[in-house]
C-alpha cells in the first residue's frame, strides 16, 4: 500500500474504531490504538513496516502540536497561582516512579546503568493520550488543570533525567575507558545544557514570530496555516540543531500564551484543526506497538510497571496533599498519569543505540511496558476525570481543547 | 500584543539568536544521542559499507564481461576476438583441428587460418555465407600503469569467464617476428585463455591475450594485433600458416649464390609443420612443384590449396637438386597454445655457437639477425669453434651471406648484404 492509500485507511479505521469504542464507554484514544494494531504490520497487515517509517513524521508534527497546545498552560499570570504547586507535584509524582522502578529493577538483579536508565524512562507520562482523555471528556475542573500542566512539565523533567542519567554514564564508561576527563565531561554534559538552553531560545524565537503575527491574522485558514508552519518549523530545525523537538514546541506554546492577547483564539482554532493529525498519530503508534512483547514481559516487566505505578499513584497523592490541592485532586491526580508513551518509545531507541552494551533488555521492557499502559492508561485517566466529576462530554466546548487549559 | 516595552522583547529575541548560534557552533562533534553509536557498531557498519562495495565493484566487473562478451568467441579449446565481421583474432588452431567457432549466432566453420611460428595468433575465416554478429567495438588507448582490466573468455558451452586486473604500462616485444607492444599486468598469465579479450573499465577493448614466442600467453595492444592481423592476411602469410614456410622470390642478385635461375628462396622454416616434416630447410629454393614453374607464391600457394594429394616438389639445396613430398595432412606444431609458463629452463650447452650482441647500426642488425640466435649454418656449412673470429670479420665485411639460424619454434633463412 503506499503512503496516502495508507492515510487514508488509517484516518478512516480511526474514525469507525472511534464510533465503536463510544459504545464500550471507552476513550477514543484507546480506540485509535486499538485500530492501529488492527491494520498495523501485528495485525492484518495493511500498514507495512515501510508505510509507518514513511509516516513517521505526522508523529513528531503531532507531538510538537501537542506540546505547543499544552505550553498555554504556564501563562504567568496563572503559574503564579498554580505553577508551583504543578511544579511541586511533578516532581514528586516522576520522581518517586523513577527511584521506585530504579529501586526494584537493581532487585531484579540488572546492572545498575539499566536501571538508572529505566528509572529515567519511568518518569514519562504521555502527554498526547492522557490530552486527548481530557479533551474528549471536555473535562473541565482543578484536577484536569493540574493533571495537564503536570503532563508538559513531565516530559521537560524526563527528558532532563535522562540526559543527567545518560550523561552520568557516558561519563563513567569513557573514564573507565582512559579517555580524556574534559573532552569527555564536554562530550556528556554539553547536549543536556544545549538540549534544555537551546529549545527554550528557540522556542522562544519561534514563539514571538508567531505572536507578533498573528495579531495581523485574522481568518480562520490563515490562523490555521500560521500554526501548523509554526510548529513545523520550530519541530525541523530543533530536530536540525539536535535540540529537543518537544521542549522547544512547549516554549512556542508558553511564549505565545504570554504574549499574545489573542493566544485563546489561536489556541482554539488549532483544536479545530488538529483532530486529523491526532487520528493519525495515536493509529500510527497504535501501529506500531509489537503486541507480541507482551508475551514476553516476564517479571522484570511486570516489576517495572508495578513500580512506576505505584511511583505516580503514590508520589501525586503525596505531594498533592502536602500543597494543598482540593481532595478529588488528591485522590485520582495518580490515575490519571498512567498512560505510557511517546519520549518513552524515543528515549528506549536512543538507549539502544548509544549503549549497545546494556540497551537490549532496556528496550524490550520499556516497550512491552509501553504496550501495557498505552491499554489501560487512558481509560485510568478517564476514570480519574468522570469520577472527580469533571467530565461534561456532551458539552460543546467553547474553544476546543484550549478551553480545558484556559478555564 | 499585550503592552511589552518592544525593545525589551527585542533583546530576549537577540540574546536567543546569540544563544543559538553559539550554542550550536559549540557543539561537540558527533555528540546528539542518535549519533552516537559504539566503536563495535561503527566497525561492523564500517565493514558492511567496504562489503558493499566490494561486492558492487566484482558485480560491475561481471556485467563489464557480459557487456564485452559480444565480442569474444570460443575457438577450439581457446578463445576468439572478433575483428571484423570475417575475421576473427584467436589462439592458434591446429590446421587438422576442425572444431567450429562458438559464437553468439552459433557454430561457425572455419575456412581459413593464418597463424604464427610457436603457436602464435590465429586468425580465422568463417566459411562464406555464414553470419558473424561482429558488434562494432571501439578501440582503447594502450592501458597506463594501474588502470584496471578485465580479460574476457568464451568457453565452447558458451559460457564467459572473466579475470580483472591491474595493467602496469606497455613494452615492447616481438611476436612471430612483428615488434608489437606487450601489456605488463598483475594477471597470472597462466590463468588467461589464449585468444581472450582484454578490455578496459569503458568496455572498450585495449588488446588480445595471444600466445606469441616463448610459448606463454601475453597481453599484445590492440594495434599490435591489427598488425598482426594485416601480416597474417597476406599470401606470404597465408602460405606460412598452412604449410610452416616463409619464402622470397629468387633476384637476379640471388640466383647465382643459390645455384637457381628461377624460384622462391625458402628463409624460414616452422618446426612441426609440413614444410619441416617434408625436411626444407631455410636456402632451399622452390624450383618446381608437380612440373609447374614456381615463379611466384601464389602458384605455390595454389597448388598446395587442397589437402591431397601431396605435392611434388624440386629443389635446389646447395647449388644441387634434390626432391621432396610436401604433405598437407602434416601434424601441427607440439607446442599447443595452453603451455604453462615455465619458471626455469635447463639448456644443454649449445652445439651451435650463439649470438651474444649485435653492434647497432650494424650490417647483421640490418639484416634482422638478433641476439639469442643459435647459428646453425654460415653459407651451407656448419660454423666450427676456430672459425668464429673469421665468421664476425665476414658479417661486419662486404660480401653477401647467406645464414641458418634457429629460433624458438622456427629455422630462418638471414641475408646479410
Amino acid at each position: 500500500m503506499n503512503e496516502l492509500a495508507s492515510l487514508g485507511v488509517i484516518l478512516l479505521f480511526a474514525l469507525f474504531a472511534g464510533h465503536l469504542v463510544k459504545f464500550a464507554r471507552i476513550p477514543e484514544v484507546t480506540g485509535y490504538i486499538l485500530a492501529g494494531i488492527v491494520v498495523g504490520p501485528f495485525g492484518l497487515g495493511w500498514l507495512t513496516h515501510e508505510n509507518l517509517a514513511s509516516l513517521s513524521v505526522f508523529s513528531d508534527v503531532t507531538l510538537g502540536l501537542i506540546l505547543f497546545s499544552l505550553g498555554a498552560i504556564f501563562d504567568w499570570q496563572r503559574y503564579r497561582v498554580i505553577g508551583k504547586n504543578i511544579v511541586q507535584v511533578t516532581l514528586a509524582e516522576s520522581l518517586l516512579a523513577g527511584m521506585l522502578v530504579c529501586t526494584a529493577m537493581l532487585a531484579a538483579g540488572l546492572r545498575w546503568e539499566a536501571a538508572l536508565l529505566l528509572g529515567a524512562v519511568a518518569m514519562e507520562t504521555a502527554a498526547a493520550s492522557t490530552l486527548m482523555v481530557l479533551r474528549e471528556c471536555n473535562a473541565e475542573g482543578p484536577l484536569s488543570e493540574t493533571l495537564s500542566g503536570i503532563i508538559g512539565l513531565n516530559n521537560v523533567f524526563c527528558l532532563v533525567g535522562f540526559s543527567i542519567v545518560a550523561a552520568g554514564i557516558d561519563l563513567k564508561l569513557q573514564l573507565s575507558a582512559g579517555n580524556g576527563w574534559w573532552d569527555t565531561s564536554y562530550r556528556a554534559l554539553y547536549p543536556l545544557a544545549w538540549q534544555l538552553i537551546g529549545s527554550v531560545a528557540l522556542g522562544f524565537l519561534v514563539g514571538v514570530l508567531l505572536a507578533t503575527w498573528s495579531s495581523k491574522v485574522t481568518e480562520h485558514g490563515e490562523v490555521g496555516i500560521l500554526l501548523i508552519g509554526c510548529v513545523l518549523l520550530c519541530v525541523g530545525v530543533a530536530r536540525v540543531l539536535e535540540l529537543s523537538p518537544l521542549i522547544a514546541s512547549l516554549a512556542v506554546g508558553t511564549t505565545l500564551t504570554n504574549l499574545s492577547a489573542n493566544s485563546r483564539r489561536l489556541f482554539g482554532e488549532l483544536a479545530r484543526s488538529d483532530p486529523p493529525f491526532y487520528a493519525i498519530f495515536f493509529v500510527i503508534a497504535g501501529a506500531d506497538l509489537n503486541l507480541t512483547l507482551v508475551g514476553s514481559i516476564g517479571t522484570v516487566g511486570i516489576v517495572y510497571l508495578a513500580a512506576r505505578a505505584a511511583g505516580k499513584v503514590f508520589g501525586a497523592q503525596i505531594s498533592s496533599r502536602s500543597v494543598g490541592l482540593p481532595a478529588t485532586v488528591q485522590r485520582w491526580l495518580g490515575m490519571g498519569l498512567l498512560s505510557h508513551a511517546g519520549l518513552a518509545v524515543g528515549l528506549a531507541m536512543s538507549i539502544s543505540r548509544r549503549f549497545p552494551e546494556f540497551g537490549p533488555p532496556v528496550t524490550a521492557i520499556v516497550l512491552a511496558a509501553v504496550v501495557v499502559c498505552e491499554m489501560i492508561g487512558p481509560l485510568g485517566a478517564r476514570v480519574a476525570v468522570t469520577r472527580s466529576g469533571e467530565a461534561h462530554p456532551d458539552a460543546v466546548p467553547p474553544g476546543g481543547g484550549a478551553a480545558l487549559v484556559e478555564a | 500584543m499585550k503592552e511589552h516595552d518592544k525593545w525589551y522583547l527585542a533583546t530576549l529575541a537577540v540574546i536567543a539568536v546569540v544563544i543559538l548560534v553559539a550554542g550550536s557552533a559549540l557543539r561537540p562533534p558527533k555528540m546528539s544521542v542518535d549519533t552516537v553509536v559504539s566503536e563495535s557498531e561503527r566497525f561492523r557498519l564500517q565493514m558492511l559499507a567496504q562489503k558493499r562495495s566490494l561486492q558492487n565493484a566484482a558485480q560491475y566487473f561481471s556485467d563489464l564481461a557480459d557487456r564485452a562478451a559480444v565480442h569474444v568467441v570460443a575457438v577450439g579449446s581457446g578463445s576468439g576476438v572478433v575483428w571484423s565481421s570475417d575475421l576473427i583474432v584467436a589462439a592458434r588452431v591446429p590446421e587438422e583441428d576442425n572444431t567450429p567457432i562458438r559464437s553468439q549466432a552459433g557454430l561457425l566453420q572455419v575456412k581459413e587460418r593464418w597463424s604464427a611460428p610457436n603457436g602464435g595468433a590465429a586468425v580465422l575465416i568463417p566459411a562464406a555465407g555464414q553470419s558473424m554478429p561482429a558488434v562494432p567495438f571501439r578501440e582503447g588507448e594502450p592501458p597506463v600503469p594501474g588502470a584496471w582490466i578485465v580479460t574476457v573468455s568464451r568457453r565452447l558451452d558458451g559460457s564467459v569467464a572473466f579475470l580483472q586486473g591491474a595493467a602496469g604500462g606497455v613494452v615492447d616485444s616481438h611476436c612471430g617476428g612483428v615488434s608489437v607492444q606487450r601489456v605488463v599486468s598483475n594477471l597470472p598469465m597462466d590463468a588467461v585463455p589464449a585468444g581472450s579479450g582484454v578490455f578496459d573499465l569503458e568496455g572498450r577493448l585495449t588488446g588480445v591475450a595471444l600466445a606469441c614466442e616463448g610459448g606463454g600467453v601475453t597481453l599484445l595492444t590492440a594495434s599490435s594485433v591489427q598488425k598482426l592481423v594485416d601480416r597474417a592476411t597476406s599470401l606470404d602469410n597465408r602460405l606460412a600458416s598452412r604449410l610452416g614456410l616463409r619464402t622470397v622470390r629468387l633476384t637476379a642478385g640471388l640466383a647465382g649464390q643459390f645455384g637457381a635461375d628461377e624460384g622462391l628462396l625458402v628463409h624460414e622454416v616452422w618446426d612441426g609443420y609440413p614444410a619441416a616434416a617434408a625436411g626444407l630447410r631455410p636456402g632451399d629454393v622452390l624450383v618446381e612443384a608437380n612440373g609447374q614453374l614456381l615463379a611466384t607464391p601464389a602458384i605455390l600457394e595454389e597448388l598446395t590449396a587442397a589437402a591431397d594429394p601431396p605435392t611434388d616438389l624440386r629443389v635446389i639445396r646447395q647449388r644441387l637438386p634434390v626432391r621432396l613430398k610436401l604433405k598437407r595432412t602434416a601434424p601441427g606444431p607440439q607446442a599447443g597454445p595452453h603451455q604453462p609458463a615455465r619458471l626455469m629452463r635447463l639448456h644443454a650447452p649449445p652445439d651451435y655457437p650463439l649470438v651474444a650482441r649485435i653492434p647497432p647500426g650494424s650490417r647483421a642488425e640490418a639484416a634482422g639477425l638478433k641476439a639469442g640466435d643459435e647459428v646453425l649454418e654460415v653459407n651451407g656449412r656448419r660454423p666450427q669453434a676456430r672459425e668464429l673470429a673469421r665468421i664476425e670479420e665476414q658479417i661486419e665485411g662486404r660480401d653477401p651471406m647467406f645464414l641458418v639460424v634457429r629460433r624458438p619454434g622456427y629455422s630462418a633463412g638471414v641475408f646479410v648484404r
